[in-house]
Parts: C-alpha cells; structure tokens; sequence
C-alpha cells in the first residue's frame, strides 16, 4: 500500500481501497498481490490457524461511472 | 497577604458559586502582567504541580507548546476590542497528563482605546474534548479495524474521481470481500470473525 492509497470498510465483510493515481497498467499486479496475501496469512485463532480467500474485484477510473456511490455499487 | 486586583469577587457567595462549579475566575492586568485568581488554579484545574501562575509568563509557560502560538495571535488580536472570546487550550496536568482548558472572557477597553485588563473564566473540559474526540472518531473510523467508515471512504472516492477527471489521470476502486465471513462466524463465533476482518485489514 501507497500513502496515497485509502483503505476503508466498505460494509461487513468488505473493505474499499482507493488507489488514486494508480495507473491501469498495475492494477492487476495490486489485486493479485492483495489476494496472494489474504490467502497465504493465516489468521490465529483458539481452534488453530484460519485460512480465509477473499473475492475482489476492481474498477478503474475515470469511466462511466460519475459518482463514489456508482462505482462503489458496480465494484459490490 | 497577597496584594488583591479590584474586580475579583470578594462576595464568598460567589466564590462558592465558582469552586462549586468548579470555575476559576481571573482579572489579568495587562500593564503589570499580574494574574489575581478567585482560587488556586493549580489545585481547581488539576494542573502540574508548580508555582502559582501570578503573572503572565508562568501561566503561559503551562500551556501545551502545541497551542502557544495559537493563543497568542487569537489573545492579541482579541484584546482590540472588548468582545468575549473562548479560547480552548490543553496546560499540562499531573503526572504528565493533559487538561484542556476552556477560557471564556473579555478585555476591559480603556478610554484611550487600549485595554487594561482580561477577566474571564477558566473551566476544565478535558472530559468534553474526550467525548468530542471520540464521537469525531466514530463519525469517522470503523470501530473494528480503525480505517475509515463507509461514509468517509465515499467522500475519499469521489475526491479521487473528481482528481481524476480533472487532471486526465487514472485511479482504481478496489474492493476485497472475506469470503463466507458470515459462515465463518457461524462456527467459529463472532470473535473468529471480527478477528479475520482485522487481519485482512492489515
């Protein structure tokens, strides 16, 4: 993650991360970096070590979308 | 006996009325630079151990660095005219804490235009601020995992889309779902759940 990059909880299993000024070209690179970490940390927990996998998805911009609320209904 | 500054209430009606709300009044003359108090403010504020504020230097040398400069440009451009003014400051508590001090008052204007004298009153609001801090908080953050709130991450994505727009330059909205997060926490308890949201947040 960058300074510039935001990261907020987007509702109760999701969390939005805003990456201003990425260019397109890396956002792939981001979204498979974020997944390699998500599944290959395992969570401690009192019944072990928790595997979890997350879905994401990414939406760049500026595209059709005009508002916060647009793009963040399309990336749901 | 400490030499009395005319104007600080000699009634003990209402000096109890102050200490009972735990206010302390002040007259600061400001050709002397001498602070008269209706009470102790070291022991009424809960301020650091230290000598009596009795004159301007020591009372300020109390104020946390951070809010000097601040107080001393709003005070100077106050005391031009004799309209009240609030002024909210952190002085340094006990055992290095912090007490945020609220000081409401006004300056006395002399009849060549130049003021004589701020009276005023201090009250202690270090639970009001951290009330204030806290709610600005939770307007703010998420309470499980501390980044921002759906509201502000919104705000954040329509600043980077307008930017975008703007200056012709690229972004992207990323968004990570825990899988079977809701049967995860089913099995494994609430607990298990919040946690796995907090490790996928960091």
């Amino acid at each position: 993650m960058r300074d510039s990059d935001t990261v907020g909880r987007a509702g109760l299993d999701r969390f939005g991360i805003v990456l201003d000024g990425c260019p397109h070209a890396n956002v792939e690179a981001v979204v498979a970096k974020i997944a390699a970490v998500v599944t290959g940390t395992p969570i401690p927990c009192d019944f072990g070590p928790l595997h979890v996998s997350a879905s994401i998805c990414a939406i760049a911009f500026p595209g059709g979308e005009l508002t916060a609320h647009d793009v963040m209904e399309r990336a749901d | 006996m400490r030499p009395r500054v005319e104007g600080i209430p000699s009634r003990p009606w209402i000096r109890g009325a102050l200490n009972a709300a735990g206010d302390v009044a002040y007259a600061w003359d400001l050709a002397s630079g001498r602070v008269a108090w209706s009470t102790d403010p070291i022991r009424a504020l809960d301020l650091a151990v230290g000598p009596r504020p009795d004159d301007r230097m020591t009372l300020m040398g109390r104020v946390h660095p951070d809010d000097l400069a601040a107080i001393e440009d709003r005070l100077g451009r106050r005391f031009q005219s004799a309209a009240a003014f609030e002024i909210e400051c952190r002085m340094r508590g006990r055992a290095g804490s912090v007490r945020w001090v609220q000081d409401r008052g006004s300056a006395e204007i002399g009849p060549d235009g130049v003021a004589r004298r701020v009276c005023g009153v201090l009250r202690l609001v270090t639970a009001n601020k951290e009330r204030e801090t806290q709610l600005e908080r939770r307007a703010n953050y998420d309470d499980l995992t501390g980044h921002y709130n759906l509201q502000r991450l919104r705000e954040s994505l329509d600043h980077a889309l307008a930017y975008a727009r703007r200056y012709a330059s690229t972004g992207a909205y990323v968004v990570v779902a825990v899988d079977d997060l809701a049967l995860l926490g089913d099995v494994y308890g609430r607990e298990v759940a919040d946690a796995a949201m907090v490790a996928v947040s960091q």
